[in-house]
């Protein structure tokens, strides 16, 4: 299984430069503006989330928990381990830089590691520094950067956090963070790329 | 006086700890493994609910797992997770399937050499024979009334997944009590068998996913 993940994720280098249009967000109207908008959903130190993971990479399917705590200011601390208990890798991220504590050796690529630790920068990112913004409806749509990555940050104003984050652009963009999806009438949160056939789906599980 | 009390403490906990567990002498290793080998020989099934315990260093709690396993000797294994979600993997005939809340999936492990191995691990740890000396290097410790035996690994491909397994006896049973599988970073994953029950019959459909 990991080794058809490992070969499926060599393929997607072809797909690697794709982006996409996302037709629900604007592409212009925006005005300047000068703010750090803070996604709340990870920002609590010492706070223990713990998901029932599902990945899905091209056709194939692996599922196990993920871990992610925030240890302090700098750094939170992302670990998948497999539903039988053992650790597939485990990261310490921070804004600009991650080291690796452990990875398993049929995932130990540098470029495996480097999409899965920018993702979970972004997907873990507290303040979130932006240079425009728009309103629209109930949403308030902001573009940035965080470390170095273009971004575009979503709003919701009734639910008062952050509803998703766009790695790219809305004319470019490569994948998006969500924290306030459903399916099946469960919260879930999600990480899908636009640019390979990537998901990851996380339900919070609610300890007994 | 603070300095005795301490010193004193510490005696006592070094002590405490030495007494907990103590290796066997080369008499006791092959008492107890005759014992555990013979007694092995005799089972054909078995049947056991267990709480699987995941430890990272960073998080305040373990992660705590519950549901039930079946065994049928040589080669059908169902390990059915029912806490915190369903899940259930069941090995037969050279095949692996998934059964994901509902959502089901078929692996055709045929001859790849990995998954036996897993296979033969999860076999050999639950019914407890696993002193296979060409591999692992097996150390034997007394606790008690309970036997450890621990073993690492000689090949380079565990070792990079497990450092070292832990078998836990409890006096006058033919399989383990409990499991400890560390990896390299030294977090563990500790498997508590309960209400374990040998030799019941077991049909092949119990093995169904």
């Amino acid at each position: 299984m990991i080794r058809v993940l490992v070969i499926s994720l060599c393929v997607l280098f072809t797909y690697s430069c794709k982006t996409v249009q996302l037709a629900d967000l604007p592409k212009q109207g925006f005005l300047p503006t000068e703010q750090v908008v803070e996604n709340s959903y990870f920002a609590k130190i010492g706070e223990e989330h713990i998901f029932r993971a599902n990945i899905t990479l091209f056709k194939n399917e692996l599922s196990g928990l993920i871990v992610i705590k925030r240890i302090d200011d700098q750094q939170h601390r992302v670990v998948l381990t497999s539903d039988f208990g053992n650790t597939l890798f485990d990261f310490s991220i921070y804004s600009d830089k991650y080291a690796v504590n452990y990875a398993m050796s049929d995932i130990n690529k540098k470029f495996i590691l480097s999409i899965l630790a920018r993702d979970f920068q972004l997907f873990t990112a507290t303040r979130l520094p932006v240079m425009k913004k728009r309103s629209l409806g109930d949403e308030i749509v902001y573009l940035g950067k965080y470390n170095k990555l273009k971004n575009v940050v979503v709003w919701d104003n009734p639910l008062a956090r952050v509803s998703r984050l766009v790695y790219g652009t809305p004319k470019k963009a490569k994948a998006v963070y969500n924290y306030t999806e459903s399916e099946d009438g469960k919260a879930i949160l999600s990480i899908e790329h636009y640019n390979f056939p990537m998901r990851i789906k996380l339900i919070p599980l609610v300890e007994e | 006086m603070k300095k005795i009390l301490s010193a004193l403490l510490f005696l006592a906990m070094t002590t405490g700890a030495m007494a907990q567990e103590k290796e066997m002498n080369q008499v006791e290793i092959t008492t107890f493994r005759k014992e555990v080998i013979a007694k092995t020989k005799e089972i054909t099934s078995l049947s056991t609910d267990f709480i699987q315990y995941k430890h990272l260093s960073f998080m305040s709690k373990d992660i705590e797992s519950k549901g039930s396993m079946l065994l049928q000797i040589p080669n059908k294994l169902l390990w059915k997770y029912s806490l915190p979600f369903e899940y259930s993997i069941a090995f037969k005939d050279n095949k692996i399937s998934i059964n994901d809340q509902g959502k089901k999936n078929k692996v055709d492990i045929g001859n790849n050499k990995k998954f036996a191995k897993i296979n033969n691990l999860i076999v050999g740890s639950i019914s407890g024979n696993m002193f296979d000396e060409k591999e692992f290097k097996i150390s034997y410790f007394k606790s008690g009334k309970r036997s450890i035996a621990k073993l690492i690994p000689l090949s380079k491909d565990i070792l990079q997944y497990i450092s070292q397994i832990e078998l836990y006896f409890d006096e006058g049973q033919s399989t383990v009590s409990e499991v400890k599988l560390i990896e390299p970073s030294a977090d563990y994953t500790r498997i508590v068998f309960k209400n374990r029950q040998t030799n019941i019959k077991l049909n092949d459909s119990s093995f169904s996913n």
